[in-house]
């Protein structure tokens, strides 16, 4: 029956959409009781690793790592993106077309530097703090963005463009009309994959004292206590999933006209 | 109207279009029909300036269109594709309301528009207004492809084989439909296709194209009676005559007077928006003298082969009258 099996799909739908928005909820709230419920977690981390003694990470306030955290992550982000947009941008106009290639093998290549060994560069011209590892997540950021951006608006049907060309669009029109809202599940893709990877990589500025939650990890690892590399990775874990399940768009049709 | 004079395109070596001189009149339906390779789509791309000639203009309503600025003139010219171009991040409502929106139009003048058009190609407003492209069928897409190239009320519409990539009996259905908004609405289209029955059927005048030059411009019926060279005649083939009676219904040719003793009952009967193809095949397939031509219960005249041959030989003005089922019966 047509109408069954469509009610039905209607019914998985809206099961997917509440699972998809409960599970965001979920890692929110494990992130954010981590962060600020400071006995609840201790709590736990007794739990999980009996023989520590201290089980926090004394020097700085999880509340403050957090912070630390999301301002490495935000910083690198929002440059990578601009750059990215950019480049992105650039390589898909007239004049960027013949650099097309190189700008994605300069990217591919930044890539494929070591994140320390970035950091280790630049910090000479940087000093310790929060620069060199911004520059280093940047590095590893623009390269998702400007594949996205090329790939997503390279993938725009053609059909629908040679459309609003002849429809009188002009090239401004197509790109906010057409181009971009066709191109932003692509977009967001490599959005989502920047941010995962430069929260969870955000813990590398604990090496160049930029705080973070890489510092009660690093504690940890000099003090042989298990507990303090836990508390660092876990409201990490959490955090990196919890932008993984949000930016991810439930079913198909995510993008609306508007 | 739109003039072409000398217009030419060349890519590199390869010249798709050459030379052209071609006048589509206003109201006017001009197909371009041709084999593959034989520049119509160039041409058709050259008239709304989607490809720039290498020489020659394009004259729109008298001005030169290299004068304009091409958004503008595009405005002015609906254009429909085969692979429709629908928009897949806009709903039909909005995928329709694309042109009066790039004009500015206010938002009630646009919702009262889209209704209309979506109504004019025979879509419910309201059930396919909220609708996504992905949720059509290929004809439903292809009349919201219409709809869309008419939104802004163009004087002209460039179709390039819209009804290409659809079903044989949708196709049927959608050539109907495009002959009767046509008709009603006096735009001036031009059409691309290699389909001659499509041609045939839809045509006030088809240009004939072979390696980017017209080899003849006219009515189906001139390029049927006397065609300008031997390629003409042979691309139409010997069906020609049959799609020309496929044009023409009962209702546009003249009847004899039926019988005053009532023996008109005993004859076969046809309803006046028959073609003359169907008539034909139902005095061959009855081995009837004449047919009775009924307007409804109503009996017009009788239809033989004489008023057949008197109707293709001096039929050919152009002017088709094949309307879709039960639309034909305007004279």
């Amino acid at each position: 029956m047509p109408a069954d099996r469509g009610a039905r799909r209607m019914a998985s739908r809206a099961t997917r959409t509440v699972l998809h928005w409960g599970s965001v909820a979920a890692l929110l709230a494990a992130t954010l009781w981590m962060t600020f419920d400071t006995a609840g977690f201790s709590a736990l981390l007794h739990l999980l690793v009996p023989d520590a003694q201290t089980v926090l990470y004394a020097t700085r306030t999880l509340p403050r790592l957090m912070a630390e955290q999301l301002y490495l992550t935000a910083a690198a982000s929002v440059i990578a993106l601009a750059i990215g947009g950019v480049l992105g941008g650039f390589a898909l106009t007239v004049t960027g077309k013949p650099f097309r290639d190189l700008i994605v093998n300069v990217g591919n290549l930044a890539q494929t530097v070591p994140s320390v060994a970035i950091m280790a560069l630049v910090i000479p011209l940087t000093g310790y703090g929060a620069e060199p590892v911004v520059i280093a997540l940047v590095m590893y950021g623009v390269l998702p963005i400007l594949l996205n951006v090329i790939a997503g608006i390279e993938g725009v049907s053609p059909a629908a463009l040679d459309a609003a060309v002849g429809m009188g669009m002009s090239p401004a029109q197509r790109l906010v009309r057409v181009q971009l809202p066709l191109a932003w599940p692509v977009i967001l893709g490599g959005i989502k994959n920047m941010l995962v990877i430069n929260v969870s990589a955000a813990t590398l500025g604990a090496v160049v004292a930029a705080g973070g939650l890489g510092m009660p990890i690093l504690a940890g690892f000099h003090d042989y206590n298990n507990a303090f590399i836990l508390e660092g990775a876990l409201p990490s874990i959490t955090l990196a999933l919890f932008l993984d399940r949000l930016l991810t768009p439930v079913g198909r049709t995510m993008t609306q006209g508007e | 109207m739109i003039e072409t004079a000398r217009l030419t395109k060349k890519y590199g070596d390869f010249t798709a279009v050459d030379g052209v001189d071609l006048t589509v009149e206003d109201g006017q339906f001009a197909v371009l029909l041709g084999p593959s390779g034989s520049g119509k789509t160039t041409m058709l791309r050259m008239l709304n300036r989607m490809v720039e000639p290498t020489s020659g203009a394009v004259y729109f309503n008298g001005a030169d269109t290299q004068g304009m600025q091409p958004e503008v003139l595009r405005r002015s010219m609906g254009y429909v594709i085969q692979s429709t171009g629908l928009f897949p991040n806009m709903s039909i409502h909005r995928n329709v309301a694309t042109v009066p929106r790039l004009l500015g139009w206010s938002r009630a003048r646009i919702d009262a528009r889209v209704g209309e058009m979506l109504e004019l190609v025979g879509l419910d407003p309201a059930v396919y207004g909220p609708k996504r492209p992905s949720q059509l069928s290929g004809g439903e897409a292809q009349r919201v492809g219409v709809a869309r190239a008419l939104a802004a009320d163009p004087p002209v519409l460039l179709m390039d084989e819209p009804f290409g990539a659809v079903d044989p009996l949708t196709r049927e259905r959608l050539q109907h439909s495009m002959k009767q908004i046509q008709r009603e609405l006096k735009k001036t289209v031009v059409f691309v296709t290699h389909d001659i029955d499509e041609a045939v059927l839809l045509a006030d005048r088809i240009a004939l194209l072979r390696a980017g030059r017209v080899e003849q411009f006219g009515a189906p019926e001139e390029l049927w009676r006397d065609p300008a060279n031997e390629f003409v005649r042979d691309f139409f083939g010997e069906n020609l005559g049959l799609r020309i009676m496929a044009r023409h219904c009962l209702s546009s040719v003249e009847l004899g007077s039926l019988p005053t003793d009532g023996s008109w009952r005993d004859l076969p009967h046809l309803p006046e928006e028959s073609t003359l193809k169907e008539a034909l095949a139902e005095l061959v397939g009855t081995g009837a003298q004449s047919v009775v031509v009924m307007q409804g219960d109503r009996p017009l005249g009788t239809f033989d082969f004489a008023a057949l041959t008197t109707a293709l030989r001096h039929g050919g003005d152009g002017s088709t009258d094949a309307g879709g089922p039960g639309g034909a019966a305007d004279g």
